[in-house]
C-alpha cells in the first residue's frame, strides 16, 4: 500500500471545465438547473457547487452558447430548461479538443515519469 | 390555482442572497435572483426537508459563488485581498490598523464624552423631547450650547493631560479642531437638518396598518382608476414605497419608473411592475411547444397579478345644485 498524498484539488480543477461539462450534459439532453446539477453529481462530479452550476448555465446562457424555455408543472415550480445551440456546440468541440489535448499531455508527463522511476 | 412556492425558510434566505447582491445593477441582480429562487424551488420541491444553510452554505457565500459562476465581479471588500497575503501578516496588520484608528478616534471620545455629560442628564427629566439633542436648560438653546461646550472643553482638556506627549507626537490637532466644529455645527443646526443627520442612509418606506406598502391605486371620488400620481407627504417630502423588485408565484418583477428631466420618477403611483420573463425562443420543436405553453400561462400569472386589486368605492351623495340646499353638506 502506497501512502496517499494530498489528493490533487478537484475542485480547483473543475473551476477550468465546468463550462464543457455543463455543455455536455445539457447537449446530451436538455436540462433545468438542478437537473444539471444531479446529472453532473451521478457522472463523477460530487463536488460540484450548486450556485456554480447555476451561475455557470446562466453565464453561458447569457453569452449565447444556451437557449431556455420554461416548462409549467401543476405540483412542483416551473423548471427553466437550457438546451444548447449551435454556437454552444462549437464551443463544446472547441473545448474537449482542448481537454484532450491537454489531458494527453499530462498523461504523457505521468508516463515518462513512472517509466523512469 | 396560484400557490406561493416559497416557504419562509427559503424567502429568508433568499432575502439574505438579495443583500449580497446589493453592489450590482438592477438588471443582474433580478437575473441571479431569479436563478437563486429557481434553485431553491427545485431544491425544495426536490427533497422532502433540507436545511438550506447547511445544504448550501451562508446566503453569502452562496451569493459570492453564483455570481462569480456567472462571470460578474465579486463583491468589492477590502478582506477579498486577504488571499495575497499571509493571513498572519493580516492579523498583525489589522491588529496595528485597529491600534491606530483608537487612537485616531480619542479626541473624538472626548468630545463626545463632554457633550455626553453636559446633556445626558437633560435627555433624562421629564421635557426629555425638548431638550433632544442640545440641553435647553431654562428653555434656552444657547446656555445649553454654552453648556455642552463646556463639558466638552473640560473633557478634552482632561483627555490632553492624560497624554502629554499627544500632540507632538500624532499630530492630529486640526482633528480636534474639525470634531469641535462639526459638534457645534450639529448642535446649532436647524431642527430639520438634526433630523437628516438621523435619518441618512436610512431609508423608510410607507407602512400601513396592514404592513409595508408596495403600490399605491389612486382613484377619483367616482371610482375612475387614476395613473401618474405624485404623492407628497405633510413636509412636502416625496411617499416612496418598497418597491425593490420581488418574486411571487414564480414571477420575478421589478419597479419600472419613469424618467423625468431631473432623473427617475420613483414616486408616481401606481407603480408599474414588469415582469422578468425569458423570451428567447427555444431552438427545438420540442423546447418551443413546452415554453408556448409556459408563455401562456405566466402570462396570466404574472399579469393577474400586478393587476389593480377590487376596492370599494364609497358613494358620495350627488353634487350639490347651484342653489345651495341646506341638506347639502360639502
Amino acid at each position: 500500500m502506497v501512502a496517499t498524498e494530498p489528493a490533487l484539488d478537484t475542485s480547483q480543477l473543475l473551476k477550468g471545465v465546468l463550462d464543457i461539462a455543463v455543455l455536455a450534459v445539457v447537449k446530451a439532453e436538455d436540462g433545468y438547473g438542478y437537473d444539471v446539477v444531479r446529472r453532473l453529481r451521478g457522472i463523477g462530479l460530487p463536488d460540484v457547487g450548486e450556485a456554480s452550476v447555476y451561475g455557470t448555465l446562466r453565464r453561458l446562457y447569457k453569452s449565447g452558447l444556451l437557449t431556455s424555455y420554461v416548462v409549467p408543472s401543476e405540483e412542483g415550480p416551473h423548471r427553466k430548461y437550457y438546451a444548447i445551440n449551435a454556437a454552444g456546440r462549437r464551443l463544446l468541440d472547441l473545448g474537449a479538443k482542448t481537454w484532450r489535448e491537454f489531458a494527453d499531455v499530462i498523461d504523457k508527463v505521468l508516463a515518462d515519469e513512472k517509466e523512469a522511476a | 390555482m396560484t400557490m406561493p412556492t416559497t416557504t419562509r425558510e427559503v424567502e429568508r434566505y433568499l432575502e439574505e442572497v438579495r443583500a449580497a447582491l446589493a453592489d450590482l445593477p438592477e438588471k443582474d441582480r433580478v437575473e441571479l435572483l431569479g436563478d437563486a429562487v429557481q434553485h431553491l424551488t427545485e431544491v425544495e420541491a426536490a427533497e422532502a426537508s433540507t436545511d438550506l444553510q447547511e445544504r448550501l452554505g451562508p446566503p453569502a457565500t452562496y451569493a459570492a459563488e453564483l455570481r462569480a459562476a456567472a462571470g460578474l465581479p465579486t463583491r468589492p471588500e477590502p478582506v477579498d485581498t486577504a488571499n495575497a497575503r499571509s493571513l498572519r501578516g493580516l492579523v498583525h496588520e489589522t491588529a496595528r490598523g485597529s491600534r491606530e484608528l483608537l487612537r485616531d478616534l480619542r479626541p473624538a471620545w472626548w468630545v463626545a464624552r463632554g457633550a455626553l455629560l453636559a446633556a445626558v442628564p437633560f435627555w433624562l427629566g421629564v421635557e426629555a423631547d425638548d431638550n433632544f439633542p442640545a440641553p435647553q436648560p431654562a428653555d434656552s438653546p444657547v446656555l445649553g450650547l454654552l453648556l455642552v461646550l463646556t463639558g466638552i472643553g473640560l473633557s478634552v482638556w482632561l483627555g490632553r493631560s492624560a497624554d502629554r506627549n499627544f500632540w507632538r507626537r500624532s499630530g492630529t490637532a486640526t482633528n480636534v479642531a474639525l470634531i469641535v466644529l462639526l459638534a457645534i455645527a450639529t448642535l446649532t443646526a436647524s431642527p430639520s437638518g438634526v433630523e437628516s443627520t438621523f435619518s441618512v442612509e436610512q431609508r423608510q418606506f410607507l407602512v400601513s396598518q396592514h404592513g409595508p406598502v408596495t403600490n399605491v391605486y389612486p382613484y377619483d371620488s367616482e371610482g375612475r382608476p387614476l395613473e401618474g400620481v405624485l404623492l407628497f407627504d405633510q413636509d412636502g417630502n416625496p411617499l416612496r414605497v418598497n418597491d425593490r423588485g420581488f418574486q411571487a408565484h414564480e414571477c420575478v418583477r421589478s419597479a419600472a419608473h419613469p424618467t423625468a428631466v431631473s432623473g427617475v420618477v420613483d414616486f408616481i403611483y401606481p407603480i408599474a411592475y414588469r415582469t422578468e420573463l425569458d423570451d428567447r425562443f427555444p431552438s427545438n420543436d420540442q423546447g418551443r411547444s413546452r415554453f408556448e405553453a409556459f408563455q401562456r400561462m405566466m402570462r396570466e400569472r404574472c399579469a393577474s397579478e400586478v393587476s389593480r386589486p377590487a376596492v370599494s368605492i364609497p358613494v358620495f351623495p350627488p353634487a350639490p345644485e347651484p342653489r345651495p340646499s341646506p341638506e347639502a353638506q360639502p
